[in-house]
């Protein structure tokens, strides 16, 4: 191979590299100067050799003396480091603080929270929606699947079951309030023997009016609060 | 997941206590919760102790036999909502309502989904001692 097809091959791969701001160069152009000093052939190198010219470019033991030697090719780092979180999790943490943004919620059921909700404990779900009714039932089964982490309530309603999934994080959902905790903690994450006759439950309905009342007598009726605001929002309104 | 010889709870007092579909209407599979569907009356209420309150003439609307439109609702197979909850009921349930759209019985006992005001079923709805 001739000098110049091996320059144009090398010049061609370098122009099929993607080019990039940081692109080491691949080929030095050679100074006009060296080619004339390079040995062309076998007797002008062993005459070189002979006379003990300093000889640029001295290809090493073992290659063909036609081939220039081969260059450095400068290895850079990679163009950014990869961002420690993967974006899915970026976009949870992002998400989380704008849904949660005192972390109230996921302390709540955490799993290093001593205080956390567990399974078989009854809760009551309110809604920001005034015309929604708060749903209770017992917890059966908590879903952690971190921004999409939700919770089964079952209760009986009109002596028909019925079970409820919730989104935690959910902009509809105004507050959870935890009505009874289970006496003993379950021994089960998933409470779905529950749904058998035999271990149902039934209504949790007397168990949330006896704890609405306990909680008018501490003063801390949510509801009434939330009752008393419509009125006063229709006295303005009837003002007007 | 209401289809074919599906057996299902009739929740008014139009007679008819338990019901089986035979037809689920519009190009569907299956009938969900506000679905319309076909059924034929396998079981009617006892005649006195049905509805007291009621007249007898109401509890006797529908025989053993009949073959009744009817829509879904409640259902035991899990209904997602649009804002993530899902919901799901411990039976399957309807309630019989005319050619026209119109519920056959007076009154409704039990708990309905919610999803059959967005289904033009609103008069059932408001009828229903609870809606979830």
């Amino acid at each position: 191979m001739s000098l110049q097809t091996l320059r144009s091959s090398l010049v061609r791969f370098r122009d099929a590299v993607p080019t990039t701001t940081t692109k080491p160069k691949l080929i030095q152009p050679r100074p006009p100067g060296v080619l004339a000093t390079m040995p062309k052939t076998l007797d002008q190198l062993l005459s070189q050799l002979r006379t003990k010219k300093p000889v640029k470019n001295q290809p090493k033991e073992g290659r063909s003396p036609l081939k220039p030697a081969p260059k450095k090719i400068k290895v850079y780092p990679p163009p950014c480091p990869r961002p420690p979180n993967s974006v899915l999790s970026n976009f949870t943490t992002t998400q989380l603080k704008l849904l949660d943004p005192k972390g109230l919620r996921q302390r709540l059921f955490s799993r290093t929270n001593k205080d956390a909700i567990l399974p078989g404990d009854i809760l009551q779900i309110r809604f920001k929606d005034a015309n929604t009714e708060p749903f209770a039932g017992v917890l059966i089964n908590i879903r952690r699947r971190g921004l999409d982490t939700a919770i089964l309530l079952r209760n009986h309603l009109t002596r028909v079951g019925v079970e409820m999934w919730y989104k935690l994080y959910s902009p509809k959902i105004e507050g959870i309030d935890l009505v009874e905790r289970k006496e003993r903690r379950a021994r089960r994450a998933k409470l779905y023997y529950m749904r058998l006759p035999k271990h149902d439950k039934g209504s949790v309905e007397g168990v949330v009016t006896r704890w609405k009342k306990n909680r008018m007598l501490f003063g801390g009726d949510l509801d009434a609060k939330k009752n008393n605001k419509k009125k006063m929002m229709a006295k303005k309104a009837g003002k007007k | 997941m209401i289809q074919l010889k599906t057996m299902l709870n009739c929740i008014d007092n139009s007679g008819a206590s338990i019901v089986e579909c035979i037809k689920v209407l519009g190009q569907k599979r299956h009938a969900r919760i506000g679905d319309r569907i076909v059924i034929v009356v396998q079981r009617q209420r006892a005649l006195g102790l049905s509805d007291s309150h009621s007249n007898s003439a109401a509890a006797q609307k529908v025989r053993k036999g009949d073959i009744r439109h009817a829509v879904v609702v409640r259902t035991k197979k899990q209904l997602q909502r649009k804002d993530g909850s899902v919901v799901r009921f411990d039976d399957n349930a309807c309630v019989l309502v005319n050619k026209a759209g119109e519920p056959i019985g007076t009154r409704m006992n039990g708990v309905v989904g919610r999803e059959l005001g967005e289904k033009k079923w609103s008069k059932i709805l408001s009828l229903a001692p609870m809606h979830i």
